[in-house]
């Protein structure tokens, strides 16, 4: 509706929309050109890929794929990766969500202090705490485990889980959590049989956020994990040897990190704007 | 019956509820927040005082038998006498004020394009987010494939121009930094122009009109309207991706791995190389300090921004 009103009357002429369309056209293509590229050449022969001019007519062959799969142990370091997303995802829920619920309604003393502390936790940069982290986990002969990168994984993911369900919980209303301590519910009831159903969307947008960040994280796991461990960007890191890349190889496992990934940001596309500004904007 | 305070004690079944109360005033709150707590104090808290308490200390991982003598300020002093690390401070700044000016005004322009759309809106402004999902070892991964000397998309598109096959890409010490630039707006423009639009559509429709009765031009629109409303959202962003290019490390330790040269050598890539490549942890303590005591800095900038707006 406002988009309507802003753009009132015929204010725009023919060559200022054509302007516009082939402006937003180059972008969009500069945009998806590069992540087209990597899929198309994930099909390919090396024969197809090593040419001077890119070539757009090809047989498509899923060598690549099984290649991956068959030879590098793809799956095993697949499973890795849904392990350590979901073991991060549920840590991070559980303990942020009550926590987030806490300092949303419960009178916590000094609610807010807490609240701007978690935020500073969340501005740690992980390039800071990987050091440590690493050492730490030497000393406590945790290296290479699952623990190890889960704990890691959870430095970033519980503040934004703490920061984001804070935000949501804040803009709800109090009515019916009212009603249902006047009608004799306990706080935990009203905040299990009221809350969370009412709140699903936002619970379901950080659920997948978190997924997002932990899969896609690269640092605290090239360095904490090993072969038994080690999960997909790892991997794809691997593929970039001191000479030459198989780009054939590569692209294939890079498809499969990415398009899980791309499929889940879309998904929850409405509440990106206040997971990625940490609930500054609320889009 | 007006009900003034839902927490009145022993109000319905006096026994049982005052009970009740006591544990959802004083224990519940408490049992829900600690957990969460403790955690974040045994992952972050925790690791930043190790990792200060290190700083002091030399750790040589390539000689275990050395141990970790306490050698007080001396990795501090080392810090301020090495060029590497000078050199790392001014490559991340220039990468970050380099990709976020780029970002802000390419992100403004397509922004404002974005919001006047009308056709096919909601599946372009989601293709655009795109980049924003791909793991960032991905993106640093598909742009070496890109900037490929022997069959890189670019070098294909340059042979068009005259002289273009003559651009260094990520193979030359000076063009290299331009060219992670160049992947970091690839990467992170769409989130610029994403938290934009929400600015834009949040803007209130009858100043436009107004204008318009008034006969104001676009760019005086732009200008006197749009700019100033938007200015405390512009900030915020150029804040977030200020910081958050200071301390990129994927995207670059895959496209170029600090090279050629230490031309791409950044603050984060250097702290990671002294601890992973020359086995100083010490001293790679130190440099995450210092790394961390800046970024601080920063962040308190930021924060001011965001509490006031929240």
């Amino acid at each position: 509706m406002q988009a309507t009103a802003k753009s009132f009357g015929p204010r725009k002429k023919l060559p200022g929309r054509v302007l516009r369309a082939v402006i937003i056209g180059v972008f969009l293509l500069w945009t998806l050109i590069p992540v087209a590229l990597i899929v198309i050449t994930s099909f390919k022969l090396p024969v197809d890929i090593f040419t001077r001019v890119p070539r757009l007519i090809f047989h498509p062959t899923l060598i690549n794929y099984t290649n991956a799969f068959l030879q590098e142990n793809f799956l095993a370091y697949f499973i890795n990766s849904v392990i350590v997303a979901t073991g991060t995802t549920v840590l991070s829920m559980l303990l942020g969500t009550c926590a987030a619920y806490s300092l949303a309604r419960l009178r916590v003393p000094r609610a807010r202090a807490i609240a701007f502390c978690i935020l500073i936790c969340r501005m740690v940069p992980s390039i800071a705490l990987v050091l440590p982290i690493y050492g730490l986990m030497q000393t406590l002969h945790l290296l290479n485990t699952y623990a190890a990168v889960i704990i890691a994984h959870t430095t970033f993911s519980l503040p934004f889980v703490i920061w984001m369900m804070l935000g949501f919980f804040q803009d709800m209303m109090v009515e019916l959590e009212e009603a249902a301590l006047i009608d004799g519910c306990s706080r935990w009831g009203a905040f299990w049989r009221i809350v969370l159903p009412l709140a699903t969307p936002g619970l379901a947008a950080t659920t997948v956020l978190c997924v997002l960040f932990s899969w896609n994280e690269f640092l605290f796991s090239v360095v904490l994990t090993s072969v038994d461990t080690r999960t997909l960007p790892v991997t794809i890191f691997g593929f970039i040897g001191a000479v030459s890349v198989d780009w054939g190889g590569s692209s294939a496992s890079a498809t499969i990190v990415m398009i899980p990934m791309i499929v889940l940001g879309l998904l929850v596309q409405k509440y990106l704007t206040r997971g990625l500004t940490l609930g500054a904007v609320k889009g | 019956m007006i009900v003034k305070s839902i927490d009145a004690p022993g109000r319905a079944h006096p026994s049982t509820r005052t009970g009740g109360r006591h544990f959802d005033r004083h224990i519940l709150p408490y049992l829900m927040l600690i957990p969460a707590l403790l955690i974040l104090l045994a992952v972050i808290v925790g690791p930043s005082i190790y990792a200060i308490v290190i700083s002091f200390k030399s750790w040589d991982l390539t000689n275990p038998l050395a141990g970790q003598p306490f050698i007080g300020l001396q990795n501090y002093r080392t810090l301020l006498s090495d060029q590497y690390f000078w050199s790392a401070l001014e490559i991340s700044g220039i990468f970050a004020v380099g990709a976020t000016t780029i970002e802000l005004l390419l992100g403004l322009g397509m922004a404002i394009l974005l919001d006047e759309l009308h056709f096919l809106k909601n599946i372009i402004n989601a293709v655009i987010l795109i980049p924003l999902m791909v793991t960032p070892v991905v993106v640093g991964l598909i742009w070496r494939y890109m900037f490929d000397p022997s069959n890189g998309l670019i070098y294909y598109f340059l042979s068009f121009i005259p002289g273009g096959s003559q651009f260094g890409g990520l193979t030359s010490t000076h063009t290299a930094l331009f060219s992670t630039m160049i992947v970091d707006t690839w990467e992170m423009t769409p989130f610029i122009i994403l938290v934009l639009l929400a600015g834009l559509s949040a803007l209130p429709s009858d100043l436009y009109e107004a204008a318009r009765i008034d006969g104001a031009s676009r760019w005086q629109e732009f200008r006197y309207i749009t700019l100033p409303l938007l200015l405390p959202i512009l900030l915020l962003v150029t804040l977030i991706r200020f910081m958050d290019s200071f301390r990129t490390f994927d995207t670059v330790y895959i496209l170029t791995g600090g090279g050629p040269g230490i031309s791409t050598e950044m603050i984060s890539l250097y702290d990671f190389d002294t601890a992973f490549k020359t086995f100083q942890l010490g001293y790679g303590m130190t440099l995450s300090v210092v790394t961390l005591l800046l970024l601080i800095v920063l962040s308190f900038v930021l924060m001011r921004l965001i509490r006031r707006r929240s």
